[in-house]
């Protein structure tokens, strides 16, 4: 028998720096390729606004991650704490927006990975097949090939992930260091050179674009929900959790900073939006030295490199993250027992991961590229609002719970949290909720499917019904069923 | 159903933490309610279990724990039987469908099976593991696997050299009622009665504790 100090299970194996990585990761990965042309498209020069209030707006819900994660040591994310505190059916629907919300991203990062890489490829070789079609078709072997690797390998995830993030931030260094010379504050402002600019040419699409783009692009700062999903592997968590998401969300609003404001300073907020998800590359074509290294400018090379690099290792975040949310709710019985199952010869949440590679190939193929960024965004914030709400109801119902982490100012973070957050919900489009409310309903039907099930089996067994009476009548239900 | 329990662990001293700790291995959800601020700070640290501060044995610091969504409470505090059961029913009146597991300071575990679903009596446990490692390392050849119930238990026995029944067949040696040879050790084969005694080789017997001795003295010596 062990002494007192036996290290924890599994393992604790990242640092504070592995952790920071994880998160960082998470939201320097794809996020700042794809999304700063959408952003540059929908509000001018004003994007750099976006992504600072951005910043801003999501620090409330990191505080509330930081007080749970210190309290509840569960990996699982939001899911988890969700789990913790509400009625079944609540939990149910976090995870069930989680899981989505990892898909979306992860048909986003895919998409953005395979323009990324026809642009990277098109440097060295013009005959690499380019076109809508093949676009998609690369995007599907992305996530194929990744799908395989996790389903065969649990050593696919962990360890490499600092080295990855180091080169990424390494890679965007190189862009801020070589661009910010070349900024111009003409090109940013969309100005004759020599004139001053004004308040209306920064918000040169109106100020009122501002709100929508901040909901179309919130969904790069939701990567301290991915170190959520790891605490128990963190040595020291209770310290080193909340620095983790702390100091990976401020690295990552300066790193947006000033790779949006280079970008916008040497391409130009119109030309950055009308290259989409290639708009950080495009920007990088534009200023980075021309040096030939194999027939292409190396500058360029580096950046698109950096560019298929990110989205790549991104793509593999939410592969792992999304199967970890489908394999909790499988173990917790929320979505069918088989989820929740490892595969008998390669220790994989093989079903997860297969029955969410399945959604994230339908999503790639049908939707357009700013329909899943604008889905993946709005369950973003609804699953934020419901952790910030947790936060609330668990300080009411566990007064006592020892809480390493308490939020300062309390409860006034993680209301604003909650207000910031709908409103920037509100601001996504209508055909976005439309879908939006299209998959809670396949939910709401598969979650009343599996229920009604097994409450027959429950009450067959005359088993007794539950203490816990919950207004929504759904709940007395589920929770008859966790009792058998 | 949940694939993994939700257990509620009541003092997280010694017993509770390395109870807790296993549990956690496992991968089972759980909850310390611990009154010691120092080790509130020791479990939070282990980072294996949510931990409320405060006194188990009152019901607001119970309810706390959600019992009515967990499936076994564990009373394991120091603080006697009479403390750990008085929180076990504490519990089942909050969720009358919890499991409960008391921790007891003496060995009269019937009186309280009628009450809780299970007994722990830690340093009965620890006499047990106690008296087989004295036992093994002076060289004793008999070991204790497992006490069935009051009245049996599993016990491995090596022959030894000199012993009355070494080299002896089975139907040869007369055992005293209330034992009986399980299987041989190694090859784990089931005795017949032409079965051979071989000095150096370890049997599984069950054996009523009150015949124990007169056993050993047959296989031993």
């Amino acid at each position: 028998m062990g002494s007192e100090q036996d290290t924890r299970s599994p393992a604790a194996s990242l640092g504070l720096l592995d952790a920071t990585m994880v998160g960082i990761g998470a939201m320097i990965g794809a996020g700042i390729f794809v999304l700063t042309g959408l952003a540059a498209r929908i509000a001018g020069p004003a994007a750099l606004l976006v992504f600072v209030l951005n910043g801003g707006v999501t620090l409330f819900t990191a505080l509330s991650y930081a007080e749970l994660a210190s309290a509840i040591p569960k990996n699982g994310g939001g899911y988890a704490y969700i789990r913790e505190t509400f009625s079944a059916p609540i939990a149910f629907v976090m995870g069930w927006t989680r899981w989505f919300t990892y898909m979306a991203a992860g048909a986003l990062y895919a998409l953005g990975f395979s323009s990324n890489f026809i642009e990277f490829i098109h440097l060295y070789w013009g005959g690499l097949p380019a076109g809508p079609i093949w676009q998609v078709g690369y995007a599907l072997l992305a996530v194929v090939s990744f799908v395989m690797l996790n389903a065969l390998s649990t050593e696919a995830s962990g360890g490499a992930e600092t080295l990855v993030t180091l080169v990424k931030i390494g890679i965007l260094i190189v862009f801020i260091f070589f661009g910010i010379s070349a900024v111009s504050s003409a090109t940013f402002f969309g100005i004759d050179p020599g004139a001053a600019p004004t308040v209306s040419d920064f918000f040169s699409k109106g100020a009122t674009k501002v709100l929508p783009a901040m909901g179309l692009t919130f969904i790069a700062f939701q990567g301290y929900d991915l170190i959520a999903t790891v605490t128990e592997e963190v040595e020291n968590p209770k310290k080193n959790i909340p620095r983790a998401i702390f100091i990976s969300l401020g690295v990552t609003v300066l790193i947006y900073l000033l790779v949006v404001g280079v970008a916008v300073g040497t391409l130009g907020a119109p030309r950055l939006g009308s290259a989409k998800e290639k708009a950080v590359v495009e920007a990088a074509i534009s200023f980075m030295p021309d040096v030939a290294f194999f027939g292409a400018s190396i500058g360029a090379a580096l950046i698109a490199f950096g560019a298929v690099f990110s989205t790549i290792s991104a793509l593999n975040a939410v592969v792992i993250g999304s199967s970890r949310v489908a394999y909790a709710m499988g173990r917790e019985g929320q979505l069918p027992e088989r989820l929740g199952n490892i595969h008998h010869k390669y220790g994989t949440p093989y079903s997860a991961l297969m029955a969410s590679a399945a959604i994230m190939l339908v999503a790639t193929i049908v939707a357009p590229i700013s329909l899943v960024g604008n889905l993946a965004s709005l369950f973003s914030l609804l699953g934020f609002i419901v952790v910030n709400l947790a936060v609330i109801k668990l300080r009411r119902d566990q007064p006592n719970l020892n809480r390493p982490f308490e939020i300062p100012f309390y409860p006034a973070p993680p209301i604003l949290g909650c207000v910031l957050n709908l409103v920037l919900a509100i601001f996504i489009s209508w055909v976005t909720w439309a879908v939006a409310v299209g998959w809670l309903l396949v939910g709401a039907v598969i979650y009343v499917g599996l229920n009604s099930e097994r409450t027959r089996t429950v009450l067959s067994n005359t088993q007794s019904t539950d203490a816990e009476t919950t207004p929504i009548e759904d709940s007395t239900m589920s929770e008859t069923v966790e009792e058998d | 159903m949940s694939k993994d329990l939700q257990i509620v662990i009541v003092g997280g001293g010694r017993v509770g933490y390395h109870t807790a700790q296993r549990l956690s291995n496992r991968g089972h959800d759980l909850v310390i309610i611990e009154q010691d601020s120092d080790r509130v700070q020791f479990l939070s640290d282990q980072y294996i279990a949510s931990v409320i501060h405060g006194d188990g044995g009152r019901p607001s610091v119970l309810r706390e724990a959600q019992l009515e969504r967990s499936d076994v409470i564990a009373a394991l505090t120091s603080h006697g039987a009479m403390t750990n059961v008085g929180i076990c029913m504490t519990a089942q009146r909050i969720a009358a469908d919890i499991k409960t597991v008391a921790r007891i300071d003496h060995g009269e575990h019937e009186e309280f099976e009628q009450i809780v679903d299970a007994v722990v009596y830690p340093e009965e446990l620890a006499a047990h593991t106690a008296a087989n490692d004295i036992i093994d390392v002076s060289g004793g050849g008999v070991r204790t696997i497992e006490e069935v119930t009051d009245r049996l238990e599993l016990i491995e026995i090596e022959i030894a050299e000199r012993a009355p029944a070494a080299g002896k067949s089975l139907d040869a040696v007369s055992f005293p009622q209330g034992a009986v040879i399980v299987a041989e050790q190694h090859t784990g084969a089931f005795p017949g009665p032409d079965m051979i005694l071989e000095p150096g080789i370890q049997y599984i017997l069950a054996v009523q504790p009150d015949v124990t001795d007169e056993v050993v003295r047959l296989l031993r010596g």
